[in-house]
């Protein structure tokens, strides 16, 4: 999200450039993992998705996508505390119990 | 009980914008406890959400992010964002909420998650808003 600008160095890598802008490599990292896991946590919730419809409708369901390991919880700021706690290290997804997988709109 | 209501006096928390849109002041603490003081608009139509803001402007604050990648339903379809520990003043007192961060949000958004906390009375024609938060 942030790009960092780094001063000029006497010896540049890059002529003709005043300024060395460049994402960090982890940034860029951090974003494909993300991607990635949200793909993994979709493939989980596909699979949940209709036998929890039926059983908690408009509820919320926080996946842990490495393992498939779900929280489910009707209120989402509380889902979100619980995350943190149930999931301190891993990243997790967060999805509505709909069609769709949307939590609520704006 | 905590009142946040507009009127004659120079301490106007809360106003109608242009439109009628619900206007209130609140105030965004950062990570290193410095309040910023905003406008923020009540929308009816934010859901499930106390606070949305852009993501040009959390960098500023140092907030914490505590979970990325939440897809809300907007006008124009599906949109991500991010959830971060958010701290606001509201009424001479500090909440920590969940925020929304988008992409594509313009201004400050007040949610109607607010509801669970408050008692929000509006009469236009008398030139009344007024936000009551619980203690």
């Amino acid at each position: 999200m942030t790009t960092t600008i780094t001063q000029r160095l006497s010896r540049s890598q890059k002529a003709g450039r005043i300024f060395e802008t460049e994402v960090p490599p982890q940034q860029l990292e951090y974003e494909q993992k993300r991607i990635q896991l949200r793909q993994r946590a979709r493939i989980h919730f596909e699979r949940l998705k209709f036998e929890l419809i039926s059983s908690y409708p408009n509820d919320y369901v926080c996946i842990e996508p490495e393992t498939g390991v779900y929280l489910i919880d009707e209120d989402f700021e509380a889902l979100l505390y619980r995350a943190s706690i149930y999931f301190p290290r891993s990243l997790t997804c967060i999805f509505g119990i709909n069609e769709t997988g949307t939590c609520g709109r704006l | 009980m905590t009142i946040i209501q507009g009127g004659a006096s120079s301490l106007s928390r809360s106003r109608f914008g242009p439109g009628g849109v619900w206007i209130f002041e609140i105030e965004l603490i950062t990570s290193d406890e410095e309040p910023i003081v905003v406008d923020a608009i009540f929308d009816s139509g934010f859901s499930n959400g106390y606070l949305a803001l852009n993501a040009a402007d959390v960098s500023a604050l140092g907030w914490r992010l505590l979970q990325s990648d939440v897809e809300l339903t907007t006008a124009s379809g599906l949109s991500r964002f991010d959830i971060y520990q958010g701290k606001v003043m509201m009424g001479g007192k500090t909440y920590l909420i969940p925020v929304h961060v988008g992409q594509e949000i313009p201004d400050l958004l007040l949610g109607l998650r607010w509801q669970k906390h408050a008692r929000i009375t509006v009469d236009y024609r008398a030139g009344l808003l007024i936000l009551e938060l619980e203690t």
